[in-house]
């Protein structure tokens, strides 16, 4: 087992079906401990690259590094995949699905991981239970045997805003008490925002851009647009709080910070005897910015590349 | 590959529908006790038919009763892994075709010659039970185990066959349609076509499941390299071919849209 601190490495991986879907050069590092979305739309290829990092798929050009051995193929006992539709066999129950593939695995153990919370339905039949339930049984059994990497196709697919919330409580416990480095994919941007690292945009079978969370509300330039008469004495009572700020013009100021501030600047302001002609958020937002990336729009002057 | 057979003996162990083909077995195997007395030791009259254990054993093959659970059970359980996407979530974990495949074919021969004992013991004993008071039945040990074993090797022939099948047609409902197609054309070609039109059952003869009926338990020993040779036939083609499928087959579950 070679130990190095880069989990993942894809270096020109490309995968062309007849119909000429598919994957083109797609280059990308997952580091260890990361937490990583590739994000993109239908056809964008996510899944196909998961599906050659699993080995269903050989791909034909390029290479994959797997925690540093080229041959990857020797690692994948470190991987655990949940694909993107829950599987259920027959009429098995979730712990005997669970000893299913712990047998077929060769690992011993025999229970649920204690994270998943699944001791009250793991006698049940899982084709019976909800869906995300048997997005949790899955995740179960791709734990199975401790890996490092966990693959998630598509996780929050379906899923009520309850079930997203716990199931990223789930994801950042695996990050932060195991160190396991996660790849998932998707396009639920605000979902998954909340514990994502890095952002690889997928459109069109090509990686268009790799994206921190920093980099990507630096080009939202996401801002609350304050229009009052009374501009300084408004800016002597916000910049302590809100110290990314610009005046433009005799009666508007712009305040960068999250929109879910805006309330609070507004009752601030009136609190203190400002008149507030207008507020607003203006600026794109993270999911439209990324969305027009996926789309595969032109990424304009900015270079988000690698 | 040994962790895989574990794997699929737990799996098939979990299974409702392997039950529910023992089940149905234990029914035909006692109907089949009770036709044979009525028809052989019953039907002659007082003075009677001596009981025979060995004419029974060939009874058990007489139709395709005792194939068709078993049938039913290996396509669906064969094509399960297709239809859940079972294949990625193995792979993932670094098992190969190789191990997948000879670990479930292995899993599923070991399944089908537990349900042919199965089906044989419980024939048996009802048939004890039935003849219990009967003073003498004709019976040859050695002779009736000698050709259920050749029975089996011809059922697991039979399952290579379908092994192949479900490789190359994937699909539950499909695969079982042919099946049952190719058996429904088999039975109409023996009892009406060929009858009518008075022929020989070559054609049947080294089909395998007909291999199964036309073995006689008194002539077997004579047969016994033709039976061995058409067995491997039906054994390693539909295998071998099964397995280059399996190998070039596309098993990545389709993106749900």
């Amino acid at each position: 087992m070679i130990r190095t601190n880069t989990v993942l490495e894809l270096k020109n991986l490309s995968y062309i079906f007849p119909d000429h879907k598919g994957i083109t050069d797609v280059s990308l590092k997952i580091k260890q401990g990361e937490i990583y979305m590739l994000y993109g739309g239908h056809d964008a290829g996510k899944t196909l690259l998961l599906q050659m990092l699993i080995g269903t798929l050989i791909p034909q050009m390029g290479t994959i590094k797997l925690f540093g051995n080229s041959n990857y193929l020797q690692e994948k006992r470190r991987i655990g995949y949940v694909p993107q539709e829950p599987y259920c066999l027959g009429k098995m129950s979730a712990l005997d699905m669970l000893r299913y593939f712990a047998l077929s695995y060769g690992v011993l153990e025999k229970d649920f991981d204690k994270v998943l919370d699944l001791s009250h339905v793991e006698k049940k039949p899982a084709c019976h239970l909800p869906l995300y339930i048997q997005k949790k049984i899955n995740l179960g059994i791709a734990l199975l045997g401790k890996p490092d990497l966990i693959l998630l196709d598509n996780p929050f697919n379906g899923l009520d805003a309850q079930e997203c919330e716990h199931l990223l409580s789930i994801i950042s416990a695996l990050k932060e008490e195991r160190n396991m480095t996660v790849l998932l994919t998707g396009q639920d941007y605000e979902i998954a925002s909340r514990v994502v690292e890095k952002y690889g945009i997928l459109a069109g079978g090509k990686l268009k851009a790799e994206l921190t969370p920093d980099k990507i509300n630096e080009e939202c330039k996401r801002c609350i647009k304050i229009r009052t008469p009374q501009v300084a004495r408004a800016i002597t009572v916000i910049q302590k709080d809100f110290p990314q700020y610009e005046v433009l013009g005799d009666d508007l100021i712009r305040i960068f910070c999250s929109s879910s501030y805006s309330s609070k600047i507004n009752s601030k302001l009136v609190s203190s005897g400002i008149e507030v002609c207008e507020i607003g958020i203006t600026g794109m937002t993270p999911k439209t910015f990324l969305s027009s990336l996926a789309g595969g729009e032109p990424l304009g002057a900015s270079d988000y590349s690698r | 590959m040994l962790r895989i057979i574990q794997g699929e003996l737990y799996r098939i162990r979990k299974n409702r529908l392997f039950f529910i083909c023992l089940l149905l077995s234990t029914f035909f195997m006692f109907a089949y006790a009770l036709t044979f007395h009525y028809d052989t030791v019953k039907a002659a009259g007082p003075q009677g038919n001596i009981p025979s254990l060995n004419g029974f054993s060939e009874f058990l093959f007489s139709d395709y009763s005792l194939l068709i659970p078993i049938t039913i059970f290996q396509l669906v359980y064969s094509t399960e892994d297709y239809q859940k996407g079972v294949h990625e979530v193995l792979f993932a974990k670094g098992i190969s075709r190789i191990d997948f495949f000879f670990g479930k074919l292995f899993a599923l021969w070991t399944a089908l010659i537990f349900y042919l004992i199965f089906s044989f013991f419980m024939a048996y004993i009802f048939i004890f039970l039935i003849w219990i008071k009967q003073p003498y039945i004709e019976v040859s040990f050695i002779k009736i185990i000698g050709y259920l074993v050749l029975q089996i090797l011809c059922f697991v022939g039979y399952s290579s066959f379908l092994w192949l099948l479900s490789c190359l047609i994937p699909y539950r409902n499909i695969v079982l349609v042919v099946v049952f197609f190719l058996l429904g054309t088999l039975y109409l070609y023996l009892t009406r076509i060929s009858g009518a039109l008075d022929l020989e059952y070559s054609f049947y003869k080294y089909w395998i499941v007909g291999l199964s009926d036309e073995m006689g338990i008194d002539v077997y020993m004579n047969q016994l390299p033709t039976i061995l040779i058409t067995d491997a036939v039906y054994i390693f083609f539909p295998v071998g071919a099964a397995y280059w499928i399996f190998q070039k087959a596309n098993l990545r579950k389709h993106e749900s849209r």
